[in-house]
């Protein structure tokens, strides 16, 4: 599974235009931090481009779309993801996150007692999730965790998504 | 107790989507929302929609539903799509008739895709999207491990090709020759070769006056003479410093191999750099009486053989004609 997630950043990377980094030789976070140097940008805003390609990437994308069927429905199960892919594989360490909901409407993203790592990727996914959905939003990263401001749910068309991979190649 | 349960029909159909509910002799009465989409347009009975999912088809599907025990799973196959086995169990509810829900078990899959299901078509208890998650991912890892695999057996091809090649010459090095005369000597390919084993003459000098760039060059063009000299199902390796052996498939006579041995030494004597008059000595051996186990007693006659020619005064070829016979004949290369 590491590979994988290995596999990922390096193609990334590789789609990035980031030279001679090859997964396998760096651990991930050392492999952005060095391609962030290369490309002269913020390591964290380099991670946050990452969690948008997740989302392009046509597997994935599914996957993700499985887990909402608009995108506020996706953000208030976000704290499902880590168990999600526990389901799949119990050997890459995701850890929990909280959500919560102020009274002005605004959700809250907080990755408790965990890097900004994982914050800077996880809005770079829900700014990707909620073009893909067609919301209109304001997505807001600080050190306290990400803040998302839901104006219009249905801002935009969708990109069609059927249960069925088989019928959407139809 | 038992409560009396009053449920509007709108809120069956969101509890249970996929119910049906037929009267006792199997006529349909009513169907949830997504029952509906699986039932065909006129269906009137039950047999309309199902067939037995085992045994016979006795096209009479309501006995076998009557006769379902409660609690009980009943498996029904869709009519008009076979591969599908629906699951499912009956009740009877205090209105009359027979009460059954179903799901779609292991068929999940078939019937998003056939029936083109959405989110909304199954109650928020399933684990419908679930399993279709899993599904997908599973599937897109596998995908992925199996490109891995294929990755990793090239690199394993790469790495054994390397392992069996000569850097410099790009022939087979000693690794390579072995693994060549193991399958050379197996009994069951069976046709024989002969092996020759070939020392350059006068390289010495070449290096130590021309410099090893010289050399190394030398060895690359002896590598090709031999390779050009050779059928592509014969092998070319290099030993060692200035020693090649060759594997040429085939039964052989010993002027055969002493016409091929002289040509093998002009090319040589022509890719001589300079005037160091370079030459070669070989020393031949046939397989007939080798076994898969006589590698390196088969390498050593060739030695001798070799070593036969040098005495003899280089430029030549022996041919030792039976591995039993110690009697070696030099012949002169022709000129």
């Amino acid at each position: 599974m590491h590979d994988l997630v290995n596999r990922a950043i390096e193609k990334f990377l590789q789609e990035e235009s980031v030279l001679g980094v090859e997964a396998g030789l760096l651990p991930p976070s050392l492999m952005l931090e060095a391609a962030a140097e290369q490309l002269g940008k913020p390591t964290d805003e380099l991670i946050e481009d990452l969690g948008a390609w997740l989302v392009r990437q046509d597997e994935i994308w599914r996957l993700l779309r499985f887990c909402g069927s608009d995108f506020l429905d996706f953000l208030l199960r976000l704290d499902e993801l880590p168990e999600r892919i526990r389901l799949i594989t119990d050997d890459v360490a995701v850890p929990e996150i909280a959500l919560s909901r102020s009274a002005d409407g605004l959700v809250w993203v907080t990755i408790p007692g965990e890097g900004a790592v994982w914050t800077a990727l996880l809005s770079g996914l829900l700014r990707a999730m909620a073009d893909d959905y067609g919301t209109l939003c304001v997505i807001t990263r600080s050190a306290e965790g990400i803040c998302i401001d839901v104006s219009d749910l249905a801002f935009a068309e969708a990109r069609t998504f059927r249960l069925s991979a088989r019928a959407s190649q139809a | 107790m038992s409560r009396a349960l009053t449920l509007g029909q709108a809120a069956l159909d969101r509890l249970m989507p996929m119910h049906l509910c037929l009267a006792e002799d199997g006529a349909i009465r009513f169907a949830g929302p997504t029952m509906q989409k699986l039932v065909p347009p006129g269906a009137q009975v039950v047999e309309d929609v199902f067939v037995e999912a085992r045994g016979v088809e006795t096209g009479c599907v309501i006995t076998q539903i009557r006769a379902s025990e409660p609690g009980k799973r009943l498996s029904l196959r869709l009519r008009h799509h076979r591969q599908m086995v629906l699951r499912g169990h009956v009740v009877a509810p205090g209105f009359g008739g027979l009460l059954l829900n179903f799901g779609f078990g292991v068929s999940l899959s078939d019937a998003v895709a056939a029936f083109g299901l959405t989110e909304n078509d199954f109650a928020p208890s399933e684990l419908a999207l679930e399993l279709m998650f899993l599904q997908e991912a599973n599937r897109a890892i596998q995908g992925e491990l199996a490109r891995f695999n294929r990755h990793l057996m090239l690199a394993r091809q790469d790495a054994e090709r390397e392992a069996h090649t000569d850097p410099l010459t790009g022939v087979l090095n000693r690794r390579g020759l072995l693994a060549a005369m193991r399958g050379a000597l197996d009994p069951r390919g069976g046709q024989g070769f002969a092996l020759v084993h070939l020392d350059l003459d006068n390289f010495k000098p070449v290096n130590d006056s021309l410099g090893h760039a010289a050399g190394d060059r030398l060895l690359r063009d002896v590598a090709q003479v031999l390779g050009r000299m050779t059928r592509s199902r014969d092998h070319v390796a290099r030993i060692g410093g200035d020693e090649f052996v060759l594997i040429l498939g085939g039964a052989w006579t010993c002027q055969a191999l002493t016409h091929i041995g002289a040509r093998i030494i002009r090319g040589i004597e022509q890719v001589s750099p300079g005037d160091c008059r370079v030459s070669a000595s070989l020393g031949v051996v046939l397989s007939a009486g080798y076994g898969p186990d006589d590698i390196d007693r088969m390498l050593n006659d060739a030695d001798v053989a070799l070593y036969r020619s040098k005495r003899a005064g280089k430029g030549r070829v022996s041919v030792a004609p039976l591995p039993a016979a110690p009697d070696l004949r030099p012949f002169p290369a022709p000129r």
